[in-house]
């Protein structure tokens, strides 16, 4: 096989509940937090659940922040935009053209808001074309063009919609581009947003929880909506090493899989996601009993928790016991198709930190042998780590982050065999 | 699609279900034989123009596939997809006996532009109109854009590498250049790569105001033109490594020798020369269009309107840069033969390329094209995006 070029994350950029910023995102994973709230955007009283994370509305009501952003027509693009912002920067790059960057998207809600005030007026007989100024906006590509119209981005450039595991695809595609010599520098990530029609689907389902999102947890009862975006600037090895960037992780490997089994619910046996975790860590060249932690899917639904369980236990077997496993999801909600880029960005902050911050609200005690981090942090050198995420229509999806070996890169020249 | 890649990725089975024809030989047919007939515009809906037209699929064979039971619970994308799906693993012989050899580690990949509207509208429904009721949750997993491609999964038990792309109308290029990648990086012993798009109410409202916007498409020129007719429809392939297509004896379609994909909102013959030639530059070696290769361009651009649009400046400008070095190849319009079919326009092309390149049939409107070696399909979107993938018998 042909010598691939190496990937490794320049730059971070995340909005969460928190508010704005990586640094705002982590502080609160790191201090126990949760943006669990009633809903303020829509009237979410006649549903059994009415939680959610949403952003703070001083970030929506900002004329200065939209305009910066290019004045996106939708917020989940917005929220993107902004983390698209600051991960460039944080990369040095804010100053830099950007014309042969490419970009990859992964989002599920984007422009579902848009697309909700466009059915309640064409619904209601409306036929009158001037009605709907946003048209071009009320597709889940508005995203994508958005952000590569607004930094002047003409290289590779798409966006997956694999549900909940989008933006961790995302950031498996965007490896390819860089890996097969198109870019030398992608953003790879996601933005995505709440809105009514994916609050009621999920309440019909019965997967919001009425109290607190509790991972893994004997008394888990599901989880609450998030809003947010996560974006990673993605690059080559050797380009990152010419310019003197400074490198949080390298990309490793990664890996999807369909699990074949059912439209919503997860796999009986976790076979099917274990699949997305045995090809990321093939693609990585890494044994699982070199991997120290995971930041796992973790819904804190019933169904999903044991599922993810049971794959992991599928494949780390033996060496299962010296990982640590944890969900975010108790903190920022889950985020829908942005969920995979911000817990990726928490997994490329644990290894930078040397840190994990503990499953809130979790007494770890689900009866599925899988060593989840509950109670406080734990200070852990971290040389390997992996985000997964699941989604509806069997999408799974896995991402292995490792700390740089710089002595490997010095000697690769930003190549290694795959 | 990796300049390092050490397989080629082959086609070995199209399957495809458009309003006019099921199956690709019948629709290779049809096309070759006259222009498509379609359907008055939705009467319920007033037409973006006098001749407006539609194209929807209303016959295929979904009960080969399901249950009534089972089709009951799937919207339209998930049988049509699952049905072409099927046809073009028959097509390849790799479904046998309702199974799929090495079931676990085949991949699959689905595109759409505008697939998921009419599912999105029935489950909001409710919530659109004031006192309706609940949602019903039975709708509620097929707002998900890759529900269709789970479908198929389920349905054949693919377990393989999976995702679903949703870039717009690029989105079928998209998904077959990251198919083929997954060929040339052996990830998979074979990918069934796929597009849909499915029409209702709300989505042909939606292209009209879209039309209406950006691409003054109410002052078409030529009122039989195909070019602004949406349309529904499935088209998938099967692609494989060369090595492995021709370890079980199957004769390949044509090869996808690379692909190059981006953004550019540029009308200038200068700017798209800059860009195709990075294309040219990016195909493994010995792979490329070359002066002396007699070659096919399938274009995604649409004609008909009294003043050309910005996409359609765009692709003329790309149209003249791909026959300057190609030496003047015969240039085909996927739109006029197939009707606006979004992310399926670039599936056509590429199906179109591999039954010329096969050598089977002549390209999909019928004009002589003697042995083609080479084919370039363009796929350009109003919103800038661009895609070009290279192929060769």
């Amino acid at each position: 096989m042909a010598k691939l070029r190496r990937v490794v994350c320049t730059g971070l950029g995340a909005v969460s509940c928190f508010g704005r910023g990586v640094e705002t995102f982590w502080s609160g994973l790191v201090a126990h937090r949760s943006g669990q709230a009633e809903i303020s955007l829509f009237d979410a009283s006649i549903y059994r659940s009415n939680l959610a994370a949403e952003v703070p509305q001083a970030l929506r009501d900002a004329r200065d922040i939209f305009e910066a952003a290019g004045s996106p027509k939708e917020e989940a693009t917005l929220l993107a935009t902004l983390a698209a912002q600051e991960a460039l920067a944080d990369a040095g790059f804010a100053d830099t053209p950007k014309t042969d960057f490419g970009c990859v998207i992964g989002t599920l809600c984007s422009s579902s808001r848009l697309f909700e005030r466009y059915g309640r007026q064409f619904s209601q007989a409306s036929a009158d074309h001037a009605a709907y100024p946003d048209i071009d906006a009320c597709t889940v590509a508005y995203q994508l063009e958005h952000i590569v119209g607004h930094f002047g981005m003409e290289g590779p450039a798409t966006l997956v919609s694999t549900a909940c595991s989008s933006s961790t695809d995302a950031i498996g595609c965007a490896t390819d581009f860089i890996r097969g010599g198109e870019a030398d520098v992608m953003l790879a990530g996601g933005g995505d947003i709440l809105c009514e029609m994916v609050h009621a689907g999920f309440n019909s389902v019965f997967s919001i929880t009425k109290d607190h999102s509790k991972p893994f947890d004997a008394a888990r009862s599901g989880f609450f909506i998030g809003e947010g975006a996560g974006i990673l600037v993605l690059e080559a090895l050797d380009h990152a090493l010419a310019r003197g960037a400074r490198i949080y992780a390298e990309v490793l490997g990664y890996g999807l899989s369909n699990t074949a089994y059912h439209l919503t619910a997860t796999s009986e046996d976790g076979v099917g996601e274990a699949l997305a975790i045995e090809r990321c860590l093939q693609d990585a060249g890494v044994s699982p009993s070199d991997v120290q932690y995971v930041n796992a899917h973790g819904t804190a639904t019933q169904h999903n928790d044991v599922t993810e369980a049971k794959a992991l236990r599928h494949v780390f077997g033996d060496s299962l016991d010296q990982l640590l496993v944890t969900s975010i999801k108790a903190n920022v909600g889950h985020c829908m198709g942005a969920s995979g880029a911000l817990e990726a960005i928490a997994t490329i902050k644990c290894i930078a930190e040397g840190f994990i911050p503990p499953t809130l609200n979790s007494a770890g005690d689900l009866d599925a042998g899988i060593p989840v981090l509950f109670g406080q942090g734990a200070a852990r050198e971290t040389r390997y780590a992996l985000s997964q995420s699941f989604g509806f229509g069997g999408a799974s999806s896995a991402v292995l982050f490792g700390a740089l070996d710089r002595s490997a890169a010095a000697s690769a020249s930003g190549a290694y065999a795959s | 699609m990796s300049r390092h890649s050490s397989q080629r990725a082959v086609i070995t089975g199209i399957g495809a279900i458009t309003p006019f024809a099921v199956g690709w030989p019948e629709i290779h047919q049809a096309i070759s034989g006259q222009a498509p007939r379609y359907e008055a515009w939705n009467p319920d809906l007033d037409p973006p123009f006098e001749s407006a037209r539609l194209g929807l699929v209303k016959h295929y064979p979904r009960e080969k596939y399901f249950t009534d039971r089972q089709l009951r619970l799937m919207d339209k994308a998930m049988s049509l997809t699952s049905v072409a799906a099927a046809f073009a693993m028959e097509d390849a012989g790799i479904l046998v006996d309702d199974a799929v050899a090495d079931s676990d580690n085949v991949a699959t990949l689905l595109a759409s532009s505008r697939g998921e509207a009419p599912s999105l509208y029935r489950f909001g429904s409710p919530l659109f109109k004031p006192g309706v009721g609940s949602v019903n949750p039975a709708h509620f997993p097929m707002i998900a854009r890759n529900v269709a491609c789970g479908q198929v999964a389920i349905r054949f038990r693919l377990r393989g590498w999976s995702s679903t792309i949703a870039s717009g109308d690029a989105s079928g290029a998209h998904a077959l250049a990251r198919a083929a990648e997954m060929i040339t990086l052996g990830r998979a012993p074979a990918v069934l790569v796929g597009a849909y798009e499915v029409l209702s109410q709300i989505s042909l409202h939606q292209i009209k105001a879209r039309w209406r916007k950006n691409e003054m498409a109410d002052v078409v020129a030529d009122s039989t033109a195909n070019d602004y007719v949406p349309v529904e429809g499935a088209c998938f392939f099967v692609l494989e490594s060369q090595e492995r297509a021709l370890a079980r004896g199957k004769k390949p379609y044509a090869t996808i020798d690379g692909a190059t994909q981006g953004y550019r909102l540029d009308d200038t013959a200068d700017g798209w020369s800059r860009v195709f030639e990075r294309h040219l530059a990016n195909l493994p070696q010995g792979r490329a269009v070359h002066a002396a290769s007699r070659t096919i361009h399938l274009s995604g651009a649409a004609g008909a309107t009294r003043v050309p649009t910005p996409s359609q400046r765009r692709e003329q400008a790309l149209a003249e840069v791909v026959a300057r070095a190609c030496e003047g190849p015969a240039t085909h319009y996927s739109r006029q033969a197939f009707g606006d079919a979004g992310s399926l326009t670039a599936m056509y092309g590429v199906a179109s390329a591999a039954q010329a390149l096969s050598r089977r049939h002549q390209a999909a409107d019928g004009r002589p094209d003697p042995a083609p070696e080479r084919a370039i399909v363009s796929s350009l979107t109003e919103r800038g995006a661009y895609s070009f993938l290279s192929m060769s018998a």
